[in-house]
């Protein structure tokens, strides 16, 4: 039992990175897209 | 503002009696000259039969698909029960089967894109046309300019209001009948130019095979060449405010001299 | 196997209305979405069922035309934003973690967020109904300069639309961060089942479409109210290109809303046909390709606008690219059926009627890809029949089976099958009944949108409208099964289904408040 919750702190720690990661490119490219649309069009 | 209100709700029980009446006339009137129409309207111009022979083509692909991909289907919900005694075979996939589905489908697509094509350009070539019609989209109403001959008009609905509100039975033409009719002639290349002065509408006789939108700002064109005299009728279709669904066309395709005896009229009145 | 709770700190479990507002449970969630779902659907629907009374014999009779378009437009972006995007996302927070073997979606509290903002966005929405000048009454489609000249509901509503629309980026990303991070140990993306793969795409898409409906709509209301002029001829703007990108957003919109029941029908039917469903691999791929040929085939929706000849035919191409991965698709399902043991419950009906009436719907939009004849069916009800065969056809039938295919997991309890049967019978006819004639309406010239037509299009509007009231009351049946479903019935096994295959199904039914707190293992 010692030896799963260990196991699932890894596994934890791991998914909790790999969660911010996801997230942070996710949320630049919807920015990034959004700001494309209005401001591709001043630009024109 | 009570008053009015009031005033509103007394005046409203003869009115349900006179729906009723107009609900029971139009139900009497539908069953009698029932239309049922299934299919475009007869085409009536050069564009207008391609583009129906065009659809009749897609259409019976698609049918043959269907019958061919249900038929199997349908074979299999019926042999392949368990209630039948039916056990799952093992297989999950072929690589041939799915080869073969990509490839039918290609080919199919390929057949239906070249006459596709060839009808796209033609309808697209407005050059060498004998005549040119303007036609500005208001709410709600039509403004037809004939640019080669000098003659301007609108055109709104000319169906009365008590038809619509059903207190008087619904003419023949209901809803799709102007005052000022356009007049086209047959036989002759009609350039027809699309625009707007408020917002989007879109110019659409389904008889004449074509149909573009009339946007503010731009010019757009389509061409007509009828080739059959008569009277054919359409809407505005795109959706352009609270009177959309009343502003129809009119348009009557007469013979060159007829047309000319009409533009010499237009001009003297 | 069995998830043990007892020695785990978080185990929050507040009670009553704090149980709902606070919660963080996938499950929880999950149930609030799709209960949401379903008043959007039902109140949707009765907009629907307003028009359709106006619409069932010529003349004016129920409403004005500016109420009338008010109800299309409402009635549309109700069944879009309400019912049938939010269904699917409450089905992926039930069902995601549970077949990917995670203990809850990958960041809760975004979750709660996603969908607390929900309702408040439906409510503005629906009160713009009761605002000076009514509600948005331009058509879904909000083509300016027409929802430039509405009153403040217009504001009302994109209002509503940025809200919905930040909660489905929310939704979006968090099923994303989940699917590609919280699967249990030994489950490749290959491995995945094909609900997630389908949700997992659908995420990718949601975050580039919708991003740009914000942006379409942020310069919708600039030009309302700070006198920018993006859209607006007379100040060098251009109203058509709102619409390009509108439709850029439009068009993966649809696939936003088939992909997912897509997916629902790739569990259900190898389920009923006891028989592994075939070609896997080319599923995937051939959702990935139809995902990818969304973004570029937008211009179709608007081939009536006067574009080149060279675009116009390069959009009628790739448009109809997209028959070929779709037409994979169902192939494969019916390859999957083909020689397997199959029998007819419920979800299964649903799946099978799915299946054939998209398929219809996917055949009209054949039609509807080929330019010349465009030119004909555009804006007409041939049109909204195409749309409604792939929308309710495709998506809600997919729901409806997917909700009848996991309730027994969820509540522990089997539904009716005989009242299931019938909602589904009555159902299928009653849309078949509704939308088909509509077919006929279109091809022979009745354009859409109008609130009054034209004397020989009488006979098959009436029917419609009476297929439309069918369609609406059989849905008791459904509201009357799933609440005594939850009140008791019979009780489910863990697997429920004789054909069940995957992690969900081996967890107790009803699951547990957590699951998978330690990840099981997959071979």
């Amino acid at each position: 039992m010692q030896q799963d919750r260990a196991n699932d702190d890894d596994v934890t720690d791991a998914r909790r990175s790999g969660v911010r990661k996801t997230v942070l490119v996710l949320v630049v490219f919807v920015v990034a897209v959004f700001a494309w649309t209005i401001f591709g069009r001043l630009i024109r | 503002m009570m008053l009015n209100r009031r005033r509103q709700t007394a005046g409203r029980v003869p009115d349900i009696a006179a729906r009723i009446a107009a609900v029971a006339a139009a139900l009497y009137a539908s069953v009698g000259h029932a239309e049922w129409a299934l299919n475009f309207q007869k085409p009536v111009t050069t564009i207008g039969h391609v583009q129906y022979d065009l659809h009749m083509l897609i259409l019976w692909v698609c049918c043959v698909i269907f019958v061919v991909v249900f038929g199997v289907m349908f074979y299999s919900l019926f042999a392949h029960r368990k209630s039948k005694g039916s056990t799952p075979a093992k297989f999950s996939h072929s690589t041939k089967a799915e080869v073969i589905w990509t490839i039918i489908p290609i080919v199919i697509l390929v057949t239906m894109a070249i006459p596709s094509t060839q009808a796209l350009i033609r309808m697209e070539d407005t050059t060498a046309s004998d005549m040119t019609l303007k036609v500005t989209g208001y709410q709600w109403k039509w403004r037809y300019e004939y640019l080669d001959h000098d003659v301007d008009f609108y055109s709104t609905l000319s169906t009365p209001r008590a038809q619509i509100e059903g207190t008087e039975p619904k003419g023949e033409n209901y809803l799709l009948e102007v005052d000022n009719h356009v007049v086209l002639p047959v036989g002759k290349k009609v350039r027809i130019l699309l625009t707007a002065a408020d917002v989007i509408h879109a110019w659409w006789v389904p008889a004449l095979g074509t149909k573009k939108d009339a946007i503010p700002g731009y010019v757009n064109e389509i061409w007509v060449y009828i080739e059959e005299p008569g009277t054919y009728r359409g809407q505005c279709a795109e959706l352009c405010g609270k009177d959309h669904g009343y502003m129809p066309i009119v348009v009557d395709a007469v013979s060159e001299e007829e047309f000319d005896a009409w533009v010499a009229g237009q001009k003297s009145g | 196997m069995t998830a043990t709770t007892a020695d785990h700190h978080d185990d929050h479990h507040p009670t009553g209305i704090k149980r709902w507002l606070f919660s963080t449970n996938h499950k929880d969630i999950g149930t609030l979405y799709l209960w949401f779902s379903f008043v959007m659907f039902i109140v949707g629907g009765l907009m629907a069922l307003v028009i359709r009374s106006e619409l069932f014999m010529p003349g004016l009779q129920v409403v004005d035309p500016h109420f009338f378009n008010q109800m299309t437009t409402v009635h549309a972006l109700v069944m879009l934003f309400g019912a049938a995007m939010p269904v699917f996302v409450g089905l992926a927070n039930w069902q995601l973690p549970l077949m990917i073997g995670a203990p809850d979606m990958a960041l809760p509290r975004l979750n709660n967020w996603s969908f607390w903002l929900l309702p408040p966005a439906a409510t503005l929405l629906l009160i713009s109904l009761f605002m000076p000048g009514g509600a948005p009454a331009a058509g879904w489609t909000i083509y300016p300069p027409l929802s430039v000249q509405g009153g403040m509901g217009v504001d009302f509503g994109i209002l509503a639309l940025h809200m919905m629309g930040i909660s489905s980026i929310m939704g979006s990303i968090n099923i994303i961060a989940t699917v590609m991070n919280m699967r249990a140990p030994g489950m490749t993306l290959l491995k995945m089942p094909m609900f997630v793969w389908t949700w997992l795409i659908t995420g990718f898409l949601l975050v580039t479409a919708i991003p740009v409906l914000a942006g379409a709509i942020t310069m919708l209301l600039t030009d309302r109210h700070f006198g920018t002029h993006f859209f607006d001829p007379a100040g060098g703007g251009d109203p058509v290109m709102f619409q390009h990108i509108f439709w850029f957003f439009g068009h993966p919109e649809v696939y936003i809303l088939i992909l997912p029941a897509f997916g629902v029908v790739s569990q259900i039917i190898p389920t009923f046909a006891r028989k592994p469903l075939f070609g896997y691999t080319s599923m995937v791929f051939a959702t990935a390709t139809i995902a990818f040929l969304s973004y570029i085939v937008w211009a179709h929706h608007m081939f009536t606008v006067g574009m080149p000849l060279t675009g116009e035919l390069y959009f009628m191409y790739a448009t109809m690219l997209i028959a070929i991965p779709t037409g994979v698709k169902i192939f494969n399902w019916v390859a999957t059926m083909w020689r397997g043991s199959m029998t007819y419950e419920t979800p299964m009906l649903y799946a099978i009627g799915m299946v054939f009436l998209f398929t219809i719907g996917g055949f009209s939009g054949l039609m509807l890809a080929v330019v010349p004849a465009d030119f004909q069916y555009h804006d007409t009800y041939f049109v909204v029949a195409h749309f409604h065969y792939v929308i309710f056809g495709g998506t809600i039938l997919g729901a409806l089976g997917a909700v009848y295919f996991w309730l027994p997991k969820w509540t522990g309890h089997m539904y009716n099958e005989t009242l299931g049967k019938w909602h589904f019978w009555l159902t299928v006819i009653g849309m078949n009944l509704t939308f088909f004639p509509q077919h006929f309406l279109g091809l022979a010239g009745m354009p859409r949108r109008i609130p009054d037509y034209a004397l020989q299009f009488t006979e098959f509007n009436m029917m419609s409208t009476v297929g439309a009231f069918l369609l609406g009351f059989s849905q008791i049946l459904f509201l009357t099964n799933v609440l005594r479903t939850i009140k008791g019935g019979e009780k489910a096994s863990d697997r429920v289904w004789e054909g069940s295959e995957g992690l969900e199904w081996t967890l107790p039914s009803p699951p547990p408040y957590h699951t998978f707190v330690t990840p099981p293992q997959v071979k």
